[in-house]
């Protein structure tokens, strides 16, 4: 029980890890696509 | 030797596996590791759903109203990140509900430069009616009379009281293609049905709209995606007046206004009437939802660089402005000399650097606010 449960585990810190990296790629890829940028004025 | 051999095949024991001991491959923590490094279809398939989780979380949970309840040193991208400040002054404004009275301020940077703090503009106010007049400072550095519009149209549904409005001949030398580019990637957190008008007005089709918050300014949360860690970090701290130029050598100064006065001399004939009357409906909607007084605040100009202006653009603009604020029934406020700016206060050609300057012009500003607006409903220093 106790090994199955830590295998469990396992997957699921990889899953949760890659998981937010796969979320913060995707919206990268998005903000390039669409051109987004937060806009820093420099004057004239 | 067949004998002999045997002995020997006898004497050596046959190859055995090792057995795992429990302190090996039974170990939870070696399994726990093992998994999770591991590629399976487990993690893959999980992978894909915290990923699609926190995309569907962002979607549904997103939303103005529990942005204006988080710090918003979580939304913005640096110290100096403008458009999201304003956005979440906006949205904390909308959350706050009616005000008996307030003072809407709304301009570019020279107009954010020129002003300490909302809370020094709120104190001379007190000081001269003894009433709590709540400030909403909406001014951010290049902020266009569109976005403007936008920020007063989110909060003006119960808005009475006093609206500065900051102009320039540089802000109303602005081009439609300004216009344009903020249709494609727009700066502010929300889209505004204001903002759509004036894109049918100046002939521009709206970007369709999904009825998702999250989705329909997915560009400023997409660009912005990197504050996410913020979540572990901590916010950090809007900052109004960072420095962000360091004074002008003659070089820097003779391309800095050489271009100005370009940009003025080509743009503010072909441009400035149209946006003149972005203004106008501006204070025609908020007159059309509530009580408002309006000023237009001609933003301060480094008395070198008007010096040094062609004088027939300046004078042009202010007898536009004066024409402009009669036919409105508005105020026309230029506080350069009663504020006393000098020189060697500001770092350029528009930009106030100095604190004394500013707090100079803060004071001015908030003494003709205060002239201006009716304040009687708004709490007094008792409360």
């Amino acid at each position: 029980m106790s090994k199955t449960l830590a295998r469990l585990a396992g997957m699921a810190v990889q899953a949760a890890v890659l998981g937010y990296l796969l979320f913060i790629a995707v919206m990268r890829m998005v903000a390039v696509e669409s051109g987004a940028t937060v806009f820093r004025y420099q004057g004239f | 030797m067949r004998l002999l051999a045997g002995v020997i095949s006898t004497q050596n024991p046959p190859i055995i596996p090792p057995t795992p001991t429990p302190t090996q491959a039974g170990n939870p923590v070696r399994i726990f590791l093992k998994a999770l490094v591991t590629p399976s279809w487990g993690s893959v398939l999980g992978t894909l759903l915290v990923a699609a989780a926190l995309l569907a979380a962002c979607v549904l949970l997103v939303t103005p109203q529990r942005l204006a309840r988080v710090d918003v040193g979580y939304l913005l991208q640096d110290a100096r990140d403008d458009f999201a400040y304003i956005s979440w002054r906006a949205f904390r404004i909308v959350e706050a509900g009616p005000q008996p009275a307030a003072v809407a301020l709304l301009g570019a940077s020279s107009m954010l430069h020129g002003i300490t703090s909302d809370a020094d503009v709120a104190g001379v106010i007190r000081e001269r009616t003894g009433k709590r007049v709540a400030i909403h400072d909406l001014t951010a550095g290049g902020l266009s009379p569109w976005e403007g519009a936008s920020l007063m149209d989110r909060i003006g549904a119960d808005f009475d009281g006093v609206i500065v409005l900051g102009i320039g001949a540089e802000l109303l030398a602005t081009p439609p293609s300004e216009l344009e580019g903020l249709r494609r990637h727009p700066r502010l957190a929300f889209r505004s049905s204001v903002f759509d008008e004036e894109l049918r007005i100046a002939g521009m089709e709206p970007i369709p709209a999904t009825g998702n918050y999250f989705i329909d300014n997915s560009q400023f949360f997409t660009a912005r995606i990197g504050t996410i860690g913020r979540l572990v970090t901590g916010p950090i701290e809007h900052s109004r007046h960072t420095d962000w130029r360091k004074s002008l050598d003659a070089k820097t100064w003779r391309f800095q206004v050489d271009r100005v006065s370009e940009w003025i001399r080509v743009g503010y004939p072909a441009n400035a009437q149209a946006n003149f009357d972005v203004l106008g409906r501006l204070i025609a909607r908020a007159r059309a939802r509530g009580e408002v007084r309006v000023a237009l605040l001609v933003t301060p100009i480094n008395p070198r660089a008007l010096a040094e202006f062609d004088p027939g653009v300046d004078e042009r603009f202010m007898a536009d402005a004066r024409a402009f604020a009669a036919a409105s029934g508005v105020e026309l406020w230029r506080l350069d000399e009663e504020a006393a700016l000098r020189e060697n206060e500001f770092d350029d050609w528009c930009h106030l650097g100095n604190n004394d300057g500013r707090v100079r012009y803060t004071r001015a500003l908030a003494n003709r606010v205060a002239r201006l607006g009716d304040f009687s409903q708004a709490p007094g220093d008792s409360l």
